[in-house]
């Protein structure tokens, strides 16, 4: 079984079992919540602030989750 | 939007008007200290309260009066609301919570802005004992990404006989919900 890895969409794209697969997905997962937990403590507080004001809360969350695990550097 | 530092210069100022001794955020506030931001409704607070000279009732009159003369005037439930975020007010009466309140660590924020925080074994021992669902999911994400120390952790379990809480939970995380039966 490959070693679990942040997915990309070659991942996604890849043929491979159903467990292969959630593998690779849940070590994404935890990878996202490693980074946002990571990130300095004032935007932790942005994030707060932006999941308050939002109608749908989470959704916030995942696009911010995308986009601290996007395949291109970040920009900040 | 909501301001955090806001929220937060406001809390210090309270402390500095010697309105309240000490202040530690917990709750999910606490828990961002260590964790990923999860979503809340409002701030908690905990605070020493102490009765008045004489008396033996306290109140939070004296720090919403305050909070009023600032200008912060609008309720969001039982919860006055300042920059934006409902202020919970916990005054600490379990031995635990007083610990708790009593060994918070600061936090620089900023240059000039400071904050008090819980350690997260604290943190999780709190969470341990109240043992809400919301609870049980920020313990996980604790357990998780190991963010504490298991000894620390331990000794204020045992100390506040929550050791057989706790290991009931761990079994949830480590082997389902099969492991309550």
């Amino acid at each position: 079984m490959p070693k679990p890895t942040a997915p990309t969409e070659h991942v996604l794209k890849q043929s491979m079992t159903v467990n292969e697969l959630r593998s690779h997905l849940f070590a994404a997962k935890k990878a996202r919540r490693s980074q946002a937990a990571a990130l300095p403590i004032l935007e932790k507080f942005r994030i707060m602030e932006q999941m308050k004001e939002a109608a749908d809360p989470i959704r916030v969350y995942r696009k911010r989750q995308k986009a601290l695990t996007a395949d291109s550097p970040r920009r900040d | 939007m909501a301001n955090t530092k806001g929220t937060i210069q406001i809390l210090n100022r309270l402390v500095e008007d010697k309105v309240i001794s000490k202040y530690a955020l917990g709750g999910a506030f606490g828990a961002l200290f260590y964790l990923e931001p999860s979503n809340t409704e409002d701030i908690d607070v905990f605070i020493h309260l102490h009765p008045s000279p004489g008396g033996s009732l306290v109140s939070l009159k004296p720090i919403f009066d305050r909070l009023n003369h600032h200008g912060y005037k609008e309720w969001a439930e039982d919860k006055l609301v300042v920059e934006g975020w409902p202020l919970q007010f916990l005054p600490a009466a379990k031995p635990l919570e007083i610990e708790a309140l009593n060994s918070a660590q600061e936090h620089l924020l900023e240059p000039g802005l400071k904050t008090w925080v819980p350690t997260p074994e604290h943190l999780m021992a709190l969470a341990i004992d109240l043992s809400r669902p919301k609870d049980k999911f920020r313990l996980e994400q604790f357990y998780g990404r190991k963010a504490y120390s298991p000894r620390r952790l331990e000794a204020i379990l045992k100390k506040h006989h929550l050791e057989i809480k706790w290991r009931q939970i761990l079994a949830l995380f480590e082997h389902g919900p099969e492991a309550y039966s």
